[in-house]
């Protein structure tokens, strides 16, 4: 059962925001495999399995988790490319971002996001944002899912 | 109006009679001619018809004359003493046959003679005593045929000769016996004489010319000597006219003599014959002269009689025109031209009434204008615009004060100098084309051109001037707009400047909003870092530190977690001078009330009472008025909180302009000194121990407020309790 699992993409260039958001679905026993990309352009690499992921093996993610702020490629355009390409669209993107930006907000919905999450600055917020979208996605081997609210 | 002075041959009075005389004199003229020429043609005719008679009378004489002649030699040819002498000559019947032949002789005439057949002359008897014939008419040939000959002439005298023959057969008187046999020739030659044309003379007339000639027109004689055959055909009876070598026209008619070669020519000068006609014209020319001047004079007493009344008419209609009063003619005539006078009397009349209403009106419009001209020229003169006439040769004709004043010339300098040397160097070439445009009749121009003043500066005029139409003028106002060209260069100037503030506000805007969209992101990693690592930290090692190292590290946390706050609280307000105001209409009780069921929650049930005045409806951001409303409701929980038991009260003061809310409590309040500090950004006037805070509220308030075009201020004591106002502009309604 627990090797079928889907993996996780988390998206983030920030190394401490790996660590914390990887230690968060520890926390909350995620035991989905993580894959880490550091930027947008490797997070579609990752997906399309170009360049270095052309021979992991086949199936869309359980989940992006994706970060708004990276350098190549950011978020917003990563969102876009997934929501725009119908083979890809069913997979779930949530967006973890610092940003309490309203026009974020609102451009992220629009361009389709299943989810929203602002990084709390309180650690344990954020462990409990975490483990809300773990046990909602990662865990259940089902996609699409629904839309859960943050 | 000027008096129209008649030429002598232009009257009526001098030409109606002149026309009539000359159409009476032109009728009488025609009809005398024709009158003379029926005249003339009769007499004419008359005298032609007693020339033939005289003609033919005169030819019946000559032709009886001559053939008695011819008889009588034709007897003696035939008598017996005659033809006996011829067939037996002797002494014997010579005698008889002399004698015989003796009877045939005439006075002064030639004598008879007789001839044989062989052309031998026998006899020659004289005629009785009298001059002897001239020599030079003897004949000297023989007779060649009988009967009479035509005339023939020698020297002056014209002659015939008559010629009978003597022939054998037996004698029986008369008539003679045809064809016998021939022996002789009896000869007769007779001298036309003078007394011939005497005779005839008496018997027709003086002045009467009678010529007899041949037919054939070689012998022609007067009777006392050879003439030229008259230049007419002779050879027929018959009336005809001629002209003599010197010009006068002669009539005459000839007339053949029967039996002989002749013809007879009697004419008149035709003078005698038309004498009568001359006569008859003269009488009546004297006839017509008479009438035609009496015509004249007839004519010149009407003509006088309707030009008189005209003249006075002309004078009359003069004397109006000179603007005598009143002309008046009185014709005393019931004819067309007594009407004619009446009707110019009523007229001369009403004119003068005209005159005189026109007059009166003239003079009123003329002191009028007078009054209208003083009322310009009182205008032009204060004026402080300045206003001119200008010629279109390119000098000012005439110039109020204010060009003195404003360019300091005096008025005669201006009106002496063309006047584009005033103007600047840079603008004539624009100001002769608009005067040019002006001089081509274009309506109303503006323009604006630089002035040269007496002290070397320039002043900008304003123009606007306008054609007068059908003169060289152009009337032109200024106005000394210098000032207000200063003040718009100054005020481009400052807008230029404004709007490079403008696009460098914006400019800094929008770093601005770049710069808090990297702080909101980049910022908050490290301090959620922090956090994040110190929680790990905690649970991991938590256990094994001590109190005092367990306290340092929720310090750390801590400290994180209030700057987290704190730049949460700077974004928003950041936010809130940057986000667009919704307004609409805002129930202020409602808000208030909502926003106190929200703080309901962390009053923790402790005893608060509430007094909400009778709050209106206002024209307001409904959400940043809900933030600033609930600033100032928290502040107030939050201030009164150490108080046994909060007073808190609500209300609005209204007046024409603004809608003040005020929020006061019954809390700590504050040293009003400090008031001007309390709405600055995190400013506080309370440490964080005593209340907490990050001291953002209400600069937000204060933010919020001034957007809204409001005002903000508090007042308050230590101890005593605060009060927050708040103002919106316009009067709100009651709700």
């Amino acid at each position: 059962m627990i090797a079928e699992l889907k993996r996780i993409v988390l998206a983030e260039d920030n190394a401490n925001d790996v660590e914390l958001t990887l230690t968060a679905l520890r926390e909350n026993h995620v035991v989905n495999e993580v894959i880490v990309v550091r930027d947008g352009a490797e997070a579609l690499d990752y997906l399309y399995r170009r360049n270095g992921y052309a021979d992991r093996p086949p199936g869309n993610p359980a989940v992006v988790l994706l970060d708004l702020k990276m350098p190549k490629l950011d978020g917003l355009e990563v969102l876009r490319r997934i929501k725009s390409d119908p083979a890809m669209r069913s997979v779930p993107v949530v967006v973890l971002t610092s940003s309490r930006e309203e026009r974020d907000l609102v451009r992220t919905y629009d361009l389709g996001v299943n989810a929203y999450v602002v990084k709390p600055v309180d650690f344990h917020e954020f462990v409990e944002a975490v483990k809300l979208l773990g046990g909602f996605w990662a865990v259940v081997n089902e996609t699409p899912p629904g839309v859960p609210g943050p | 109006m000027t008096r129209i002075k008649l030429p002598a041959w232009h009257s009526l009075r001098l030409r109606l009679p002149l026309i009539m005389s000359a159409f009476i004199a032109a009728v009488l003229t025609m009809f005398l001619w024709v009158s003379y020429r029926q005249v003339e043609n009769a007499l004419l005719e008359a005298g032609g018809a007693r020339a033939q008679g005289a003609a033919d009378q005169l030819a019946t004489l000559l032709m009886q004359s001559a053939q008695q002649r011819m008889t009588d030699l034709q007897r003696a040819a035939r008598s017996s003493a005659v033809l006996a002498y011829l067939q037996d000559p002797g002494d014997a019947t010579a005698a008889d046959a002399r004698q015989r032949l003796a009877s045939l002789t005439t006075p002064n005439q030639p004598a008879v003679e007789l001839w044989d057949d062989h052309g031998t002359r026998l006899l020659t008897v004289s005629g009785p005593a009298g001059r002897a014939a001239p020599a030079q008419i003897a004949i000297t040939r023989p007779p060649s045929r009988t009967g009479l000959s035509g005339f023939q002439v020698s020297g002056d005298a014209v002659f015939w000769d008559a010629v009978a023959e003597v022939d054998a057969s037996p004698a029986t008187e008369p008539p003679p016996a045809p064809a016998g046999k021939r022996l002789g020739y009896v000869v007769s030659r007779r001298l036309l004489s003078a007394s011939t044309s005497d005779v005839l003379g008496r018997l027709i007339g003086t002045g009467v010319v009678v010529q007899i000639g041949n037919r054939t027109g070689d012998v022609w004689t007067d009777l006392s000597k050879v003439v030229a055959a008259p230049p007419v055909d002779v050879k027929q009876n018959g009336v005809a006219e001629y002209r003599t070598a010197d010009g006068r026209r002669r009539l005459g008619a000839s007339a053949l003599i029967r039996g002989t070669p002749w013809a007879v020519w009697v004419e008149f000068p035709r003078g005698v014959v038309v004498a009568p006609a001359m006569t008859f014209l003269t009488r009546m020319l004297i006839v017509g002269v008479c009438f035609v001047v009496t015509a004249a004079l007839l004519a010149r007493t009407i003509s006088a009689r309707i030009t008189t009344p005209l003249h006075d008419l002309t004078h009359a209609a003069e004397a109006i025109a000179a603007g005598t009063p009143v002309a008046r003619v009185d014709t005393n005539r019931r004819d067309e031209i007594g009407r004619l006078g009446a009707a110019f009397d009523t007229m001369a009349e009403q004119v003068h009434g005209v005159q005189r209403e026109l007059e009166q009106r003239v003079e009123k419009r003329v002191a009028e204008l007078h009054e209208t001209r003083q009322e310009l020229d009182g205008f032009f003169g204060l004026s402080l615009d300045m206003l001119c006439i200008a010629g279109t040769d390119g000098y000012f004709k005439r110039l109020n004060p204010a060009w003195s004043e404003t360019l300091g010339w005096t008025d005669d300098e201006l009106r002496r100098t063309p006047y584009l040397d005033f103007v600047h160097p840079d603008d004539r070439e624009a100001t002769t084309r608009i005067a040019a445009q002006l001089a081509n009749g274009s309506t109303v121009v503006q323009f604006e051109n630089r002035w040269a003043c007496r002290d070397g500066s320039y002043r900008w005029l304003q123009w606007k001037a306008a054609p007068v139409p059908g003169r060289d003028f152009i009337y032109g106002s200024a106005r000394d707009i210098t000032e207000q060209k200063t003040a718009d260069s100054r005020i481009r100037g400052l807008n230029d400047q404004l709007e490079q503030r403008v696009s460098e506000l914006h400019a800094l805007s929008q770093e601005l909003e770049a710069f808090s969209y990297s702080v909101s992101h980049d910022l908050r990693a490290p301090l959620r870092h922090v956090t994040g690592f110190a929680a790990i930290l905690d649970k991991s090692a938590g256990p094994a530190l001590d109190e005092k190292n367990r306290r340092h590290l929720r310090t750390i946390s801590d400290a994180a977690t209030r700057m987290g706050r704190l730049i949460d609280d700077l974004l928003v307000f950041s936010r809130m001078g940057r986000t667009e105001l919704m307004l609409g209409r805002v129930d202020l009780a409602a808000l208030v009330a909502d926003v106190r069921r929200e703080l309901a929650a962390e009053t923790n049930g402790r005893p608060i009472a509430w007094t909400i005045h009778p709050l209106p409806v206002v024209r307001a951001d409904v959400a940043t008025l809900r933030l600033v409303l609930v600033n100032l409701m928290s502040n107030a929980l939050k201030y009164s909180a150490t108080r046994p038991k909060a007073e808190i009260e609500i209300g609005c003061n209204g007046t024409p302009e603004e809608t003040v809310v005020f929020v006061r409590d019954n809390g700590v309040g504050f040293d009003m000194q400090y008031a001007h500090k309390l709405f600055g950004v995190f400013q506080r006037l309370h440490s964080s121990d005593e209340f907490e805070g990050t001291g953002i509220g209400l600069a937000n308030v204060r933010r919020i407020v001034h957007r809204h075009g409001g005002r903000v201020w508090a007042e308050g004591a230590v101890g005593r309790g605060a009060t927050f106002s708040f103002s919106l502009p316009g009067t709100g309604e009651t709700s």
